[in-house]
């Protein structure tokens, strides 16, 4: 597991200077590229988003490593373009030192539009890691809504109202649907733990085929919280259940974390403004729908864990 | 060896790209040019080729893949018609300004609605203002030679922009014609190996690519890639002329048929010609001075070698094989363009023809210059736009 | 740098877009967005690395050293207030803050 000294002591991918906001924690998923594992050349890729627009307006560029940006909802393809490239270069001779490829996106560009491109890319078998960073919401275009924003979420497009307490329905589960890609890993992390989130990079850099990691990613704007809070804000989502973190490797669950104190979901919300209005005694079913939900989810989650233990003693 | 074959227009695409090689196709299938793909992937499967396909989940992603692959340094190559270009449409402008030597043979077909898989030029048109070179064929031979000089025109270093090598859906495509088809060494001889520039995969000069202009550089940027494709036009003709060197054929910006005393004129794109040629042949025995230029580049569009060619003309009808709804076609605006500035202008008129591949036969060409033998006697263009042969008129 | 980054003519420009100078972003001044600034108390610092590994702006510089056991580690040198945009994630994290005892990063308002 890389320690902190361990990625302390490399190289890293992303330099200072540029524009994300006061106290975004994407930069701590971008500090870690190029710093848990040793040997390969790393190449990566951003799906349109706040990551990318913040990092590279030229003509200035944070990234230190060769990145490349083509447009909104397809970084799955274009990573699958320049992976493909790799090894046919390689196979004739061109290329001799081991790549790898690393390929970013917002849950914009990766729930809703950027869906196809990244289902094509897993499916085909690329030796790409995709990392969603999932702050909930099109944060880049101004906080409006995507597939996953968190049931009761104000968001622009969701806003409430007289008429409306926010964002209505569930939100999706992506990291399910990329699990019934028969991929080699997925894993859900966060960023107020990059150990954890470290040990699972290494681990989706290093496996030959394709990786997928979702990472809660708390937004300043979009939260409506404090620009030294995200890491707090992350970590209480993970300690209430709201983002479980988890592994799935080669089909087989294995839960990285199970909180020891029951912390109520709203505990989460109301440190966030997004929620704030959910507070009112009349949205007291919609807390308590959205406390099922995450339970509901959580219990599916130990339910695979277990069942994957269990087989495991089996086989043992 | 140089042999002759007998060969469908898609065919022959696919042999070429086996003679080029790429390292990188990306491709998604599309009636009428998912022969295109189907007979290169056999290609690979028995290893006449070491390319390397990506079967991508759509068109978009198709360029989107092309563009990657491109950008990390290598020579790429896709197919498509009609709807997957449409699809594909936000990723076309990208490739041509991010100057990435894409290749694609556009199997000419209709866009929906309604859905028609049969010939007519809305794809390659709708797509006219995306920054790629635009080159046209009237038959599998002229299609195979363009394909063979697509590289060096995309790749030249004065360039570097992607490049559509267009045919008509299934007239061409998909039926047999006899070509020469060349030597597989001599053509690798001719294109040569592909250089990049920035290439991602180079991890000591870390490049980024697709950074974000604000009003400050947009601009500038945009006019160096109309530095580009200004530049093409003669690069276009620099590598006709060396493709003749190598192979004997004869190729320019577009060809003058018997255009050197002719009165009246037709000018048109595509397969349409090959009848069109036929009809003036037929019309010429009986002393009729009559011509045809036939579009070969359309992007870049050669304003003043067309308004050259078409001096002492009279009377010109531009057929357009598909609508700008609203407008006049899209050649037809082009020819005007052309000819504004020439001290003699020749009668100029539009007709829209072979939408979703109603195709004209001769009598129906010889009807056309029979129109216009009229409107030049009486000195007056009765009917600036009209479709041809549509019940109903 | 201004001659570095003053607004070029077209045909001065990489082709493509192409930004060649990979991580020059180095060079842009973001320490002008802030309204608080982390100050680092080297005493009081137990080098855990967290604030390195939390801040988004790459500003903690690190430094060679020694652990207590005689080990190589790194360690926290000093805050780059050029690029620190003063969100406080530093300050809010230290372990050694969070104990309530000492202060390893304190976190004032800026004086403009």
């Amino acid at each position: 597991m890389p320690s902190l000294q361990d990625m302390a002591k490399k190289e890293g991918a992303f330099a200072g200077g540029h524009r994300m906001c006061a106290g975004c924690p994407v930069p701590i998923l971008t500090k870690m590229l190029t710093r848990v594992t040793d040997g390969y050349e790393i190449v990566a890729g951003n799906a349109t988003c706040c990551l990318e627009v913040a990092s590279s307006i030229f003509p200035y560029s944070a990234w230190k490593i060769p990145w490349i940006h083509t447009a909104f909802e397809n970084v799955g393809a274009s990573m699958s373009g320049v992976e493909t490239m790799y090894r046919a270069l390689k196979k004739r001779g061109k290329i001799t030192k081991p790549y790898k490829f690393i390929a970013i996106g917002g849950d914009g560009g990766t729930y809703d539009i950027g869906l196809q491109s990244l289902s094509g890319a897993m499916e085909r078998g690329h030796d790409l890691v995709y990392i969603c960073y999932d702050n909930g919401a099109y944060m880049n275009t101004g906080v409006q809504r995507s597939s996953a924003t968190p049931m009761g979420a104000s968001t622009t497009t969701t806003p409430t109202g007289k008429q409306s307490y926010g964002r209505q329905g569930n939100r999706k589960d992506l990291s399910r649907i990329m699990v019934a890609h028969n991929i080699g890993y997925v894993a859900q992390a966060s960023i107020h733990d990059p150990v954890d989130l470290s040990e699972k990079l290494k681990k989706a850099i290093e496996l030959d085929g394709p990786a997928f990691i979702n990472l809660l990613s708390p937004c300043i704007p979009g939260w409506k919280i404090a620009s030294d809070m995200a890491v707090e804000v992350a970590r209480l989502g993970v300690e209430c259940k709201y983002w479980p973190l988890y592994e799935v490797i080669d089909g087989e669950y294995t839960i990285n974390y199970t909180p020891k104190k029951e912390v109520p979901v709203s505990e989460w919300m109301f440190l966030q403004g997004r929620f704030k209005h959910l507070s009112k005694p009349a949205y007291s079913d919609i807390i308590d729908a959205i406390q099922k939900e995450v339970e509901r989810n959580w219990h599916w989650l130990a339910r695979q864990a277990a069942s994957n233990a269990l087989l495991s003693a089996e086989v043992n | 060896m140089s042999k002759i074959v007998a060969i469908t227009g898609a065919g022959a695409m696919s042999e070429c790209m086996r003679q080029i090689n790429p390292d990188v196709v990306p491709a998604f299938p599309i009636t009428p040019s998912t022969q295109v793909i189907e007979d290169f992937s056999q290609f690979v499967a028995d290893g006449k080729v070491d390319t390397e396909i990506i079967t991508v989940e759509s068109e978009h992603s198709a360029m989107s893949a092309c563009l990657g692959a491109a950008i990390a340094g290598g020579r790429v190559m896709t197919a498509t018609s009609s709807a997957g270009m449409a699809l594909m449409w936000e990723m076309l402008y990208i490739a041509a300004s991010m100057r990435q030597p894409i290749i694609l043979s556009l199997i000419n077909r209709a866009l929906s609605a309604p859905i028609n898989i049969h010939a007519d030029h809305s794809d390659a048109m709708g797509a006219r203002d995306a920054g790629w070179i635009q080159l046209y064929a009237e038959n599998n031979q002229e299609a195979y030679d363009n394909l063979i000089m697509a590289p060096k025109i995309a790749e030249n270093m004065d360039v570097r922009l992607p490049i559509m090598v267009c045919m008509d859906g299934f007239i061409i495509s998909h039926c047999v014609q006899t070509m020469q088809l060349e030597d597989d060494d001599k053509v690798k001889e001719f294109i040569g190996e592909f250089e990049s520039t920035y290439p991602l995969l180079d991890t000591v000069h870390p490049a980024t690519w697709g950074a974000l202009d604000l009003q400050n550089y947009y601009i500038e940027h945009k006019r160096a890639q109309h530095m580009a494709m200004k530049n093409a036009k003669k690069i276009i003709q620099k590598v006709s002329a060396e493709f003749a060197a190598f192979f004997g054929r004869n190729y320019d910006l577009f060809e003058s048929y018997r255009l050197d005393d002719a009165e009246r004129v037709i000018i048109a794109i595509n397969s349409v010609c090959g009848e069109i040629k036929e009809v003036i042949d037929d019309r010429r025995e009986a002393g009729d001075k009559v011509g045809l230029l036939k579009i070969r580049s359309f992007r870049p569009f050669p304003y003043d070698e067309i308004a050259q060619a078409l001096e002492g003309v009279k009377i010109v009808t531009v057929l357009d094989r598909s609508e700008s709804m609203g407008a006049y076609g899209p050649l037809f605006v082009e020819i005007r363009t052309a000819l504004f500035d020439a001290s003699k202008k020749p009668m100029v008129y539009n007709r829209i023809f072979g939408l979703g591949g109603r195709e004209l036969f001769m009598s129906d060409i010889h009807d056309i210059f029979d129109e216009n033998k009229t409107y030049l006697k009486t000195g007056k263009v009765e009917k600036m736009f009209d479709y041809l042969k549509v019940r109903g008129g | 740098m201004k001659n570095k980054y003053r607004l070029k003519d077209w045909q001065e420009l990489p082709i493509g877009g192409v930004v060649a100078d990979g991580g020059n972003s180095a060079d842009y001044e973001t320490g002008t967005w802030r309204t608080s600034r982390p100050v680092w108390n080297a005493e009081n610092c137990i080098n855990c690395l967290n604030c390195w590994v939390f801040c988004p702006e790459d500003a903690f510089i690190l430094k060679d050293g020694i652990s207590k056991k005689g080990t190589p580690r790194k360690e926290i040198d000093r805050i780059n207030y050029y690029h620190c945009k003063g969100c406080g994630l530093c300050a809010r994290e230290c372990p050694v803050n969070k104990k309530g005892k000492k202060i390893a990063i304190d976190y004032v308002k800026e004086e403009h």
